[in-house]
């Protein structure tokens, strides 16, 4: 402030300070009330700069007391504990956004997950559009492709309802079976992650008579049963 | 100090502090203010009784501020000088008319007692 005396007076106010983040904020507001009342002087009583500066400060009263009274409303643990509170929210806060983000970077860039399948190997491709749900998780079956060597592809994604009922994955879609009487153990799975989990899962050796296939799904009180109609035989799609 | 025809009349300190609260709310219900401007409006409308220790006022406000009765922000004023305004809560105006009715009913009593029951109040 270039006002010696007034440095010095705001300086022993600070001192009783003992939350030290407050400080500037008290410092700045005493300095506007000094350099508001020296100008009251100085303009409004026509009275010198040095003097208005004395007069000031001795309105302004005893360093000392003002500076232990404001240290009691800038209580130094509530500080710390809003400080550290105000530091764990914006640390969640930002971990929340850059986890959305990535889920959603991922939903977009995650593609189809029966990419690999090259075109030459697929004996049919049905589109599918079956939605089941399972608490507040939906589950779409999107098509199955079959393969020449026997591997049936089911293409889904699933996502949840809920915006905090995401994170488990889904890992089971159901037993698979087909019109048949066959049941079929998952040869492979992949998922990628995101808002919407888009997967695949393959049976190896899926019999080319089959005209239906089932997915059932009955764990843990939950239930749901899926029929595809198939194409029988070896046309291409 | 307060002036009565002509003779200064010293107030007690603790009459002021008991009000306060009151004096501070009533001033910042009409508008928002910053501190200097809070003593300048009491000193004027009191005609000069209220005048106390000025960085003193800043504990009370900060207090206002803890207990949820006023917030703060920074605005330039006309003199292009940051100034920390403070602005009347919800709850603070609930506390203004609280603290406004117990005035008005401890004043009345103090009359009463000090005038008799037959004083008539303006």
């Amino acid at each position: 402030m270039n006002l010696l005396k007034s440095d010095k007076f705001i300086k022993e106010v600070l001192s009783y300070i003992k939350f030290p983040f407050d400080r500037e904020d008290i410092k700045k507001e005493l300095e506007a009330h000094i350099l508001d009342k020296m100008e009251y002087y100085i303009d409004d009583r026509g009275i010198d700069k040095i003097t208005a500066e004395e007069l000031t400060l001795r309105d302004m009263g005893d360093p000392k007391e003002i500076g232990i009274a404001l240290n009691k409303e800038h209580n130094f643990i509530l500080g710390w504990i809003y400080k550290i509170t105000n530091a764990i929210v914006t640390i969640f806060l930002i971990i929340t956004v850059f986890t959305a983000g990535i889920s959603l970077i991922s939903t977009i860039f995650s593609g189809n997950p029966a990419k690999h399948i090259s075109k030459e190997d697929i004996v049919y491709d049905i589109k599918v559009n079956e939605k089941v749900k399972i608490d507040d998780r939906v589950i779409k079956f999107k098509n199955v492709i079959y393969e020449k060597n026997g591997d049936m592809n089911i293409v889904y994604e699933y996502y949840d309802t809920k915006l905090l009922g995401m994170g488990w994955s889904l890992g089971h879609i159901g037993t698979i079976k087909d019109n048949l009487g066959n049941e079929y153990f998952e040869g492979s799975g992949s998922s990628s992650g995101g808002i919407i989990t888009k997967g695949v899962e393959t049976m190896n050796d899926f019999s080319s008579e089959a005209d239906t296939l089932i997915i059932e799904y009955d764990m843990y009180n939950r239930y749901y049963k899926v029929e595809i109609p198939l194409k029988v035989g070896d046309s291409n799609e | 100090m307060y002036k009565c025809g002509g003779v200064v009349v010293k107030i007690d300190k603790g009459l002021v502090g008991g009000s306060t609260i009151l004096l501070l709310l009533s001033l910042l219900q009409e508008k928002d203010r910053y501190g200097y401007e809070i003593i300048r409006e009491l000193e004027i409308r009191s005609d000069n009784t209220f005048q106390f220790k000025e960085g003193t006022l800043y504990p009370v406000l900060h207090k206002l501020e803890n207990m949820g009765y006023v917030e703060s922000y920074l605005s330039k004023g006309d003199a292009g000088r940051e100034r920390k305004y403070y602005q009347i809560t919800k709850r603070g105006r609930k506390q203004f008319v609280e603290e406004k009715q117990q005035w008005d009913i401890f004043s009345k009593s103090v009359e009463k007692v000090i005038y008799g029951d037959d004083h008539e109040f303006a």
